[in-house]
């Protein structure tokens, strides 16, 4: 029986270009090569003989030289076979990573068990038959299992089982659709269809792009990413974890997820309509992060309004929340506008009479406004807040 | 505050006026000079002017017709007193004195003009200094000087209406009616400022925030834009690069290695092309004498053919020529005959043509002759004619000269010498005396001889008359011895006459009329018969030339003779000479007609003759050909039959060539299978080639090469590209941009915050300044109604610094300016808004003030002054006073509660 560990999508070199803050962008990216040491020790602490590496290793067929040379150090380390074959993020097109001089002597010193798989041919081990799928160009739309479906498979050993290694979405699951997710690059379109290949023929398939664990088939699963990159995709969404494999020519495979992950995305959702929504937002901030710092990302869908001191409040949290999280990410606003006591400040000034009808006015047509989030209604906050400013401070 | 009476002293004109005001309307007339704008400036003096003042104000009021200083007493109602108020104007010594009907106290000094002020409403009774200025402000608006009235009173200064306290009045009456405070201000600055820090009036002020923010946004996106070429740049070299390694790998491991394929190859083939060039060689050889066998007997066979085919084909044309030889005398005979047929058809073509000639020379003699005849005998019928007139002549010419020369001037000689004579005898017997014998018983004697009773003589000389014979009586006729003289003159006429009469040889003047007559009858026929006689000699000669002419005529005709018989027996000759013309004309025509026929008969001829003599021509030739023909025939089968001889018939060839035929069949397809192997093996020229090829694998690694180049710079620019990571720059622009792009949307919701702020603050102010003007154009409407008939009729803005502005009427649908109104109307409208103004005012001075109006209404119509009456009568319902001062009383009737009347004295 084969042991082996089955992952997908390192992005190893992801700028996090996103992260405003130098050293929190350092930190994650840094995460993920740590990633990398923790796949290590569940080789070793799984006796895999062998790791399968579906696809986007590197986070662009450009990675700068030094995470490359952090990456054939730890797959050194882990001294059974790792097969490689390029995704679309690191696609094996001549002048990328895979073709450069340095990786090249790089791994033969550092990383003799990393087996780069660039050519569409099976691969017979004595522990089992591989049948690379990788991606060789930037714009390739073709699937790369194509190949497969002309093979002569009476000349395939048939006492090991047989593992396609591919990456990119299949038929019926659009791996890339990250609905939502707006940071998200442009992928390739190239689709597998699972259904063309023979199944009897074949034992695991070991797919790679989709960030979250999947399992396609009996014999088709995405690992999902060993460490998160993204917000959550929704729910259920299993991410920071590898596949612990056991396979058998003619037996359906034993999966087992191993975690990985360590750094935690957050999504919140919230929408203010009064100082109390505050205390709610606290109390889930705390639920979520709980007293971790730098170890989480947070991305906050906020809409709604509250009131200028409650707002006040609300820009004291998120300066507090800029500090601990690794990243805050807000979508949408929280306006302010004033609320009961504050507008009474303005509309009750009988000594001061064109104010009060000037906030009067503001504040009817406020209420006129059918949808609160409109650039108008949006305007006219803004309006009774500087009004509000003007007139109480000096 | 209500004036109740007045006494003017020493004012002017006035020494001592004492009036009563009605609390109503007062009406104060009075011609021009007679003081009623004195009377007003005395109780706007000592109403306004401190008594102690000095200088222009109060010496205007000192009187030169009453000694002693100016002194005016008003009584008045206020704050719920009655006042007497006297001034005394002597400068610096001036009094003044205050009482009150109630207490009875009297004020004087300033602590009287203090009151008196307070009791006014105003801030201080002016003094002389502030006289030029402050004085004629003071009740502008309630009280109009004559001169004045269609002023403008909004375009003066606050002052001048007593703005303070009617904002104050306006805001009581409109209850929640306020002023914007000082907070509003600085609010409304702060909100100017804010706005002024970010935009001037061209738009986004340089350097400001929001200006900022704009070029930071602009800067993210230019970032973007170059972040995504990048990334672009980077695909383009890595696609570069790609295709350079597929064509790299599709040379280096497929093309050049075909190449040294074939070049090997063609190396290997070289010896294989040597030993079939010899098998070539062989087969070649062993073609040869079955070529030249084949050749040979498909030569003899062709001669044979030729000769057979030469044979039949002369046969032929030998049958052809002796077919045509057999027909040809047949032939020729009919040619000739044609020929002859041609002649004689022309012969007699030339005959008729040659008879016709003849009778067309005889026509024309005969014609001739007839008119030449005919001219003869013309010619005999003139020379007759000439010879007669000729004797004629002759006759008459003996006849007239046979007659006395006398012509017609010597007749009227004639008659004029007869005239004279009558005329002598004429004048001799009107002088003559007439004796007649009446009655005699004796003889009577007259000269001698006696006279009988009855006998009448005329006498013309002297003569005697005797009676018997006793008496003799001798009687002279008048004239006396002109008498003598008549006498003569009758002679003389008569011998004169006679001796012409003798000279002409004629009788008597009735004679020579005959003869006259006579002579010109006989020169009238002379003159008939024509001047110039015609020569008969020539006329003769010419006979002699047509007789001639004939004589020829005839001589040609006899030699016509045949011909003409001929032509008589087929039809007779006419006799008349234009039947022979036409008969002459119609043989012309026939012999025109023949003459062509003749032209035709001549060319058929010719036709018929070369005709005969192309075909005699042809048919030597063909003659001599069929002998050619026959030789050359002989000469064939003599050839022919050597050929047969020697090679047998011509099936025996024929099969000998099919023969020979396969056998060279076989013997080239061997020769061409083995060029076909050989050039299998290799191109024709090894050499070349080898050559070709050789270049084409140079030409390959030099391709090569030249990719290795450019994958080397595409490598270097994907690799240089890619050190800075492109799409790490991508997701780093795109989150600069979306923060420059949020912070500038923020910046400009507040900035479109302040504007609308700004404008919102606007808006509150002129709803705050319509509540203090709305009340006051109200009541100019409710004054003006009856011109403006529904809606709006005024309207007036008003502002916290600068009180009320812009009054405009409105007329039909357009709102009119003060100033563009006419001058009546100005006048109307500017006493509407004083009343309007008084309205409000009245307020805070016990519900009344006093209105003066000093000809103020002077360019009103008689119509209008109705309206002017409606207004004041309705003011003084609201219960206001006025005082109207006019100079035409009249027109207000009876009007006014009470009615002054100065200037009587």
């Amino acid at each position: 029986m084969l042991r082996l560990i089955h992952t997908a999508d390192w992005q190893i070199g992801k700028p996090y270009g996103t992260v405003a803050d130098e050293q929190k962008r350092f930190r994650l990216q840094q995460e993920r090569i740590a990633a990398i040491g923790r796949i290590r020790d569940a080789v070793r602490a799984q006796e895999a003989q062998l790791v399968l590496v579906a696809g986007d290793l590197f986070d662009s067929p450009t990675p700068d030289a030094t995470p490359v040379l952090e990456v054939l150090e730890l797959i050194g380390e882990m001294e059974v076979p790792v097969l490689v074959i390029p995704g679309n993020h690191d696609h094996g097109a001549p002048g990328t990573v895979w073709h450069r001089d340095d990786f090249q002597r790089h791994q033969r010193q550092q990383a003799p068990n990393l087996q780069l798989l660039l050519e569409r041919q099976p691969l017979v081990l004595d522990e089992a038959v591989v049948l690379p799928c990788p991606l060789l160009r930037n714009q390739d739309s073709s699937d790369p299992t194509q190949w497969l479906r002309a093979l002569d498979w009476s000349a395939v050993p048939t006492d090991r089982p047989r593992i396609v290694l591919a990456h990119g979405g299949v038929h019926g699951f659009g791996g890339r659709d990250y609905e939502g997710d707006e940071e998200a690059q442009a992928g390739a379109n190239n689709l597998i269809d699972l259904a063309a290949l023979p199944a009897g023929q074949i034992d695991y398939i070991a797919l790679g792009d989709w960030h979250n664990l999947k399992q396609v088939s009996g014999q088709a699963w995405y690992p999902g990413t060993p460490e998160p990159d993204r917000f959550d995709q929704g729910e259920g969404n299993q991410r920071g974890q590898v596949l612990l494999v056991e396979l058998e020519r003619g037996i359906t495979p034993e999966v087992k997820p191993q975690q990985t992950g360590r750094i935690q995305w957050h999504n919140l959702k919230l929408r203010f309509s009064g100082d109390d929504d505050l205390d709610r937002f606290e109390r889930q901030l705390e639920e979520l992060t709980a007293g971790r710092v730098a170890r989480d990302l947070l991305r906050l869908d906020v809409s709604g309004s509250l009131s200028l001191a409650g707002h006040r409040r609300y820009q004291q949290l998120l300066d507090d929340l800029q500090h601990r999280l690794l990243r805050l990410r807000i979508k949408g606003e929280c306006q302010q506008a004033p609320e009961a006591a504050e507008l009474e400040q303005l509309t009750a000034r009988s000594e001061d009479p064109l104010i009060a009808q000037v906030a009067q006015e503001l504040q009817q047509r406020l209420s006129r406004e059918t949808d609160p989030d409109s650039d108008e209604a949006g305007r006219l906050r803004t309006a009774l807040c500087e009004l509000f400013r003007f007139t109480t401070t000096r | 505050m209500r004036l109740l009476n007045c006494q003017l002293q020493n004012v002017r004109l006035h020494g001592d006026l004492d009036l009563t005001f009605s609390p109503r309307l007062t009406l104060i007339g009075g011609p021009n000079e007679s003081g009623k704008s004195t009377l007003v400036e005395a109780l706007h003096r000592a109403l306004f002017l401190k008594a102690s003042a000095t200088g222009a104000p109060v010496e205007a009021l000192q009187s030169r017709l009453h000694l002693g200083q100016p002194i005016v007493q008003i009584g008045f109602e206020a704050k719920g007193d009655n006042w007497t108020l006297r001034k005394r104007f002597s400068g610096t010594t001036g009094q003044v004195t205050l009482q009150a009907e109630s207490s009875g106290k009297s004020l004087t000094g300033p602590t009287a003009e203090e009151v008196l002020a307070e009791l006014l409403g105003v801030g201080e009774i002016v003094g002389s200094k502030q006289a030029g200025t402050v004085l004629p402000s003071r009740w502008a608006h309630l009280w109009v000087r004559q001169g004045f009235s269609g002023d403008d009173l909004l375009a003066t200064s606050t002052s001048h209406y007593d703005f303070d306290q009617l904002r104050l009045q306006l805001e009581r009456s409109g209850g929640a009616a306020v002023q914007q405070s000082v907070l509003d201000q600085q609010v409304e600055k702060r909100i100017k400022e804010a706005l002024d820090e970010n935009f001037t009036t061209r738009g986004t002020k340089r350097n400001s925030p929001l200006y900022a923010r704009e070029e930071a946004l602009k800067r993210a996106q230019s970032r973007m834009e170059l972040a995504l070429a990048r990334l672009t740049d980077y695909e383009d070299a890595s696609e570069q690069l790609t295709n350079l390694c597929e064509e790299l790998e599709q040379l280096q491991a497929q093309e050049l290695p075909a190449l040294l394929e074939s070049q090997k190859l063609l190396q290997e083939g070289a010896k294989a092309v040597g030993r079939l060039d010899s098998a070539i060689e062989l087969a070649a050889k062993v073609l040869e004498p079955i070529r030249l066998r084949h050749d040979a007997t498909q030569q003899t066979l062709q001669q044979l053919d030729d000769l057979q085919a030469e044979i039949q084909e002369r046969q032929n044309s030998l049958n052809t020529l002796e077919a045509n030889a057999a027909g040809a005398q047949g032939r020729e005979a009919e040619l000739k005959a044609a020929e002859l047929q041609h002649k004689q058809s022309l012969a007699t073509l030339t005959q008729q043509r040659q008879c016709l000639e003849q009778r067309q020379q005889l026509l024309r003699c005969l014609v001739e002759r007839n008119s030449t005849a005919e001219s003869l005998t013309r010619q005999n019928a003139e020379l007759e004619k000439v010879k007669q007139e000729a004797s004629k002549r002759q006759s008459l010419e003996q006849q007239l000269s046979g007659l006395p020369a006398i012509s017609k001037p010597s007749l009227l000689e004639l008659r004029r010498l007869e005239q004279q004579l009558r005329d002598a005898l004429t004048r001799q017997e009107a002088m003559a005396a007439g004796v007649k014998l009446l009655k005699a018983d004796q003889p009577v004697r007259l000269d001698g001889r006696p006279l009988q009773v009855g006998d009448e003589q005329r006498l013309s000389a002297v003569f005697q008359l005797q009676v018997g014979d006793g008496v003799v009586v001798e009687i002279a006729p008048g004239g006396g011895e002109a008498l003598g003289d008549l006498e003569q003159a009758v002679q003389d006429a008569r011998e004169q006459l006679e001796a012409r009469l003798a000279a002409l040889k004629v009788v008597s003047v009735a004679a020579a009329e005959d003869l006259l007559e006579q002579r010109t009858g006989l020169e009238q026929q002379l003159a008939a018969l024509g001047t110039a006689p015609a020569d008969p000699g020539q006329l003769e000669q010419q006979n002699a030339a047509l007789q001639q002419r004939i004589a020829e005529l005839d001589a040609e005709l006899e030699e016509l003779t045949k011909v003409r018989q001929a032509m008589e027996q087929e039809q007779p000759l006419p006799e008349t000479l234009s039947g022979l013309q036409a008969l002459q004309q119609q043989v012309g025509a026939t012999s025109k007609h023949t003459l062509a026929a003749v032209a035709a008969g001549d060319k058929e001829l010719e036709a018929a003759r070369s005709a005969l003599q192309a075909f005699q021509t042809q048919r030597i030739s063909e003659a001599s050909q069929i002998k050619v023909v026959r030789s050359e025939l002989a000469d064939r089968r003599e050839r022919l039959e050597p050929l047969i001889n020697q090679h047998g018939d011509r099936d025996a060839l024929a099969a000998k060539l099919t023969g020979l035929s396969e056998e060279r069949q076989q013997a080239e397809a061997e020769l061409s299978r083995l060029n076909v192997e050989r050039a299998a093996l290799t191109s024709q020229d090894a050499e070349q080639e080898q050559q070709r090829l050789q270049e084409q694998i140079d030409a390959l690694t030099r391709r090569q090469e030249e990719l290795l180049d450019q994958r080397g710079a595409a490598k270097q620019r994907c690799d240089s590209i890619s050190s800075q990571d492109p799409f790490a720059a991508v997701e780093q622009a795109r989150l600069q941009l979306e923060t420059a792009e949020a912070e500038h949307q923020q910046l400009l919701r507040v900035t479109d915050a302040h504007r609308k702020l700004r404008d919102l603050f606007q808006e509150a102010q002129a709803d705050l300044s319509s509540r203090y003007s709305e009340p006051l154009a109200r009541a100019i409407g409710d004054y003006l109604r009856p011109l403006v008939p529904d809606g709006q009729v005024a309207r007036l803005s008003y502002d916290q610094s600068k009180g009320f502005q812009g009054l405009q009427l409105r007329r039909g649908q357009e709102y009119y300016g003060f100033e563009a109104l006419s001058g009546g109307m100005r006048e109307q409208l500017a006493a509407a808004l004083r009343l309007s103004m008084a309205d409000v005012l009245k307020e805070a001075h016990d519900g009344c003030l006093p209105l003066v109006f000093d000809d103020a209404f002077t360019n009103s119509d008689p119509e209008r002054v109705d309206l002017v009456k409606r207004m004041l009568g309705s003011a003084v319902d609201r219960g206001l006073q006025v005082i109207l001062l006019t100079c035409d009383p009249a027109a207000y009737g009876s009007f006014a509660d009470q009615v002054v009347e100065l200037g009587s004295g």
